[in-house]
């Protein structure tokens, strides 16, 4: 693959040009991370963002932090830290899980729209996307949404370009909303709870008000629950939370809380075995234990692992077990599943993404047309 | 603002239009002048105009097929919930059917071990909160207008409200959707689950302002009722201070439930309303909210006392009680209507500034209000920089109504300058259709009205809204390709 490597928007957007007049299509990369998430894109010329690279903005008093595409995620991760703020939406790390070399950069981050533990609590990766710089297919430069925190300025492109994987534009230019980091946090770990319980019991912690941020089921492993904030106020909420669970619980202190939930956002406990599938599939979470009790009946070395009290189930599987049988173990209406991890021809044999319905295909269909309508960008990728 | 001149086409076959929604919603077509009065605008009450007719569905089939025989018609369609809409949103068209949903009003399911709720469109926003008080549960986002506007017209305006910096606006609080398309097709988005994968058509329908498709279902999250809350009222001789003990308050890592301001004209006119003990003299007041378990609602409001107290504040009061938090609340509260109370009409703006920038606009906008000759009393979510001027004018005096919008648009103009937006939450609709190019440049612009295009190619929705200039979707769709040589023999390759 030939790689076009341009330093600054004026020259991405003159390279799709030269890829539009030539209905040529282009692989979107950043550091290409989670390259093999997705349908393999076929695509003889690549177009990577690492060169449109630094933090443009932040100030940390209002709460937004803008930066070009190819900044690398753990840059934008620093400058945070630095300033006591953190990702609200905690995303996930899949570099363990891909065997790929560091997080990536926030383009890819945004496109393939991750979230982690705290996603239910604080929101999702597109909630915190207030704007966006970015080139549709004809190669001409667009902007979206804005960089203040509160804006309903226009339809909300940014939120439709997170997570579409790079197929609609190509993202030049990210605002996001930061937070200030929580002060202080404890976890609650509950040990050898069978799944059901376990997830009985993570419900009704959310259903509390210890205002629970984490909320996870290792399957014949941890049970933990977060509590952050004010020191004052995590003691006393853990201690409400103990009293509320009435079962015998270690406390992992703010360190050793961290390193735990640091550890689950690499997504650590599943990443044992490289030969498995790896799924991610979002649930009503009263209904999470009984989809993974009927999978196991067609695997039963499947590996589980719940987050988000049940609303989100990792799984790693057999390759024996195929994605038709996966997404019939979740009743209709009631959940999704997307394979994240599996050898290029599994992948190229579709099936990465949830089908939808025909009217909500069709309806994708002519977005895709809206922003790229010569197909260039990421080829077949969530087909 | 003018409204577009109705069709004489449309309104020489209205008696047909008319006998077509009767076929479909016998009981449910509004067609008597008398009648259709309470529907001829929403809260932008400036501007009126009689609907062609308005229809109030009951069902999502019936809601399906008024858009198919309206597609088939080629008659346009403005939808509307409460009509609270304060940005002309829901204001009628004289060529168009008003398609009300106030008829979608039950609640269709409450599951408290998922903490969602489903209901139909018409539900007011507090209705929802009443429905789960009972077992601690409340829908966060809380518009001032809750009583009355409807969950559809907040999913279609994406509404904020008070507590929205920490609990999000209505798209950070949603789960799933049912809407009706162009095409007669119902699409279902999300559900009780998080996140479905593929393009968040969920996320960019929310806020499109009744211009993608009619919303007949909604799943909201419900969120547990925090244990207290509290409130500290500060006021200070210079705005420029109560500015910087917000920047301080965040700086300082705490994300109140409420962060809210007034200047001295908007203090004054709210304590003379409510009397709830404002400090008259004071140049900017702040009221600080903060909630959760009792321990840290304490240790956060010695906080926010000292940082108070280290930006100069004159006033310093604390609530203790129940009552006197909400008594804090009650001016902020009435600051509309207290509005109302010392200048026959007002206009009330909602731009959003970078907070920094916030002594340096309201400088400015006093320049302004001595251009235009016209007061101005400001409330401002201080918290997410979203600025609620409201601009005090006389519709009985010639031209004041006139020179009290081109004083808005000033106001909004300098929001952009100086890096931000034109709407924080009450929507584009009518009223800043025009400025739209002010924010956004050609293209930008373009590439959202290519998304109407991709759900409603014949600009059948809402038309005339949010949009400047409606462009032939043909034109939109085609790729123009400029160049189109070799551009990089400079371009680094690897
Ligand atoms: C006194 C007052 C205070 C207010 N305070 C706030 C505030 O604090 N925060 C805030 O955000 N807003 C506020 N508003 C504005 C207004 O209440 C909100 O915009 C609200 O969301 C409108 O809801 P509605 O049901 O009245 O919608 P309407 O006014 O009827 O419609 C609003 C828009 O939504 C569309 N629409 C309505 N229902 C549907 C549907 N089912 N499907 C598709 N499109 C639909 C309409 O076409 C229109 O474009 C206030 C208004 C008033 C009068």
């Amino acid at each position: 693959m030939d790689w076009l490597t341009p330093t600054d928007e004026t020259a991405a957007a003159e390279a799709i040009r030269w890829a539009a007049a030539r209905r040529e299509p282009l692989e979107i990369r950043g550091q290409g991370t989670k390259a093999a998430v997705g349908t393999p894109v076929k695509a003889a010329f690549g177009l990577s963002l690492t060169g449109l690279r630094g933090i443009t903005a932040y100030d940390p008093a209002e709460l937004v932090l803008t930066a070009a595409a190819g900044t690398p995620v753990a840059e934008i991760r620093t400058a945070l830290s630095d300033a006591g703020q953190h990702l609200p939406f905690e995303p996930c790390d899949l570099s363990g899980l891909l065997g790929s070399e560091g997080e990536g950069t926030l383009g890819g981050l945004v496109s393939a729209g991750l979230s982690g533990a705290r996603r239910p609590f604080a929101g999702a990766c597109r909630d915190h996307v207030l704007g966006v710089r970015g080139i549709g297919g004809s190669g001409l430069p667009f902007r979206a949404g804005g960089q203040v925190v509160k804006n309903v300025t226009g339809f909300d492109l940014s939120k439709l370009l997170c997570g579409a994987w790079g197929t609609l534009a190509v993202l030049t230019e990210i605002s996001l909303k930061v937070l200030p980091a929580p002060e202080a946090q404890a976890t609650l770990i509950l040990d050898g709870l069978e799944e059901e319980r376990a997830l009985s019991l993570l419900r009704q912690a959310l259903r509390s008000p210890a205002d629970v941020s984490g909320a996870v089921h290792l399957s014949g492993g941890d049970t933990a629950l977060r509590l952050e904030g004010p020191p004052e106020s995590v003691r006393w909420r853990t201690q409400g939370l103990r009293d509320l669970l009435g079962l015998p619980c270690r406390t992992l202190d703010t360190d050793a809380s961290r390193d735990w939930w640091d550890r689950w956002q690499r997504l650590e406990p599943l990443q044992a075995d490289p030969d498995r599938h790896i799924w991610k599939l979002s649930l009503v979470p009263t209904q999470a234990a009984a989809v993974a009790r009927l999978l196991r009946q067609a695997d039963p070395a499947l590996r589980a692992a719940f987050d988000w009290g049940g609303g989100l189930l990792w799984l790693a599987t057999s390759p024996g077990l195929d994605g038709a049988h996966l997404r019939q173990a979740i009743p209709p209406g009631s959940g999704h599943a997307t394979l994240i991890r599996a050898p290029a021809a599994v992948r190229a044999a579709g099936g990465v993404f949830p089908p939808d319905s025909p009217a909500v295909t069709a309806l994708c269909r002519r977005l895709k047309d809206s922003f790229d309508p010569a197909g260039l960008f990421n080829p077949g990728r969530m087909a | 603002m003018q409204l577009p001149v109705p069709d004489p086409t449309i309104v020489t076959r209205r008696r047909e239009i008319v006998q077509t929604l009767r076929e479909i919603v016998p009981d449910g077509v509004i067609a008597e002048e008398a009648a259709m009065r309470v529907y001829d605008s929403d809260g932008l009450s400036a501007l009126r105009q009689m609907p062609l007719v308005v229809v109030l569905p009951r069902t999502t089939d019936q809601v399906a097929r008024v858009l198919s025989a309206c597609r088939r018609d080629g008659v346009n369609i403005v939808p509307r919930g409460a009509g609270t809409s304060l940005s002309g949103g829901s204001t009628p068209l004289g060529d168009a059917v008003t398609l009300g949903m106030s008829r979608f009003n039950r609640i269709l399911d409450i599951d408290l071990d998922n903490r969602c709720a489903t209901v139909q469109p018409g539900v007011t926003n507090l209705a929802i909160s009443w429905a789960v008080e009972a077992d601690g549960f409340y829908y966060a986002p809380d518009p001032s207008s809750q009583i009355a506007c409807s969950i559809g017209g907040n999913v279609a305006e994406n509404a904020g409200g008070v507590h929205c910096l920490k609990y999000g606006l209505t798209a950070n609080n949603l789960l799933g959707l049912e809407m009706v398309l162009m095409t007669g097709e119902v699409i279902r988005l999300g559900g009780r689950h998080l996140d479905q994968p593929g393009y968040d058509l969920m996320g960019v329908i929310t806020g499109s302002e009744g211009l993608l498709g009619i919303i007949t279902e909604v799943t909201v999250r419900l969120l547990r009722r925090p244990e207290t809350a509290r409130a500290v009222l500060m006021g200070f001789d210079d705005a420029r201070q109560a500015g910087a003990c917000v920047a301080a308050i965040i700086a300082a890592g705490i994300i109140p439930a409420g962060l809210e301001m007034m200047d001295g004209p908007a203090i004054r006119a709210a304590e003379d309303f409510v009397h709830a003990g404002y400090p008259v003299t004071a140049d900017a007041l702040l009221i600080c909210e903060l909630d959760g378990p009792a321990v840290e609602v304490d240790t956060l409001i010695a906080r926010v006392e000292s940082l108070a107290r280290a930006n100069g504040a004159t006033t310093l009061r604390t609530s203790t009680t129940e009552d006197e938090r909400l008594l804090f609340w009650a001016g902020r509260k009435a600051a509309f209507p207290a509005a109302g109370r010392i200048s026959p009409d007002y206009l009330c703006m909602d731009g959003t500034i970078p907070r920094r920038r916030l002594p340096e606009v309201l400088e400015r906008m006093q320049g302004l209000s001595r251009q235009h000759g016209l007061r101005v009393a400001n409330v401002f979510h201080a918290g997410d920089g979203n600025l609620h001027p409201l601009i005090l004018f006389d519709a009985n005096r010639p031209g004041e109504l006139e020179r009290a919008e081109a004083f808005g648009a000033d106001i909004l103009r300098l929001c952009v300058e100086v890096g931000g937006v034109l709407t924080g939450e009450h929507g584009v609709g009518l009223e800043k259709r025009d400025l739209m190019p002010v924010m956004f440049g050609p293209e930008d612009i373009r590439q959202q009205q290519r998304i109407k295009c991709a759900f409603d190619p014949d600009h059948r929705l809402n038309p005339g809204k949010v949009y400047p200039t409606l462009h032939r979707c043909a034109e939109l769709g085609k790729l123009h390709v400029s160049g189109g040589h070799l551009p990089f023999p400079d371009l680094p390759r690897f």
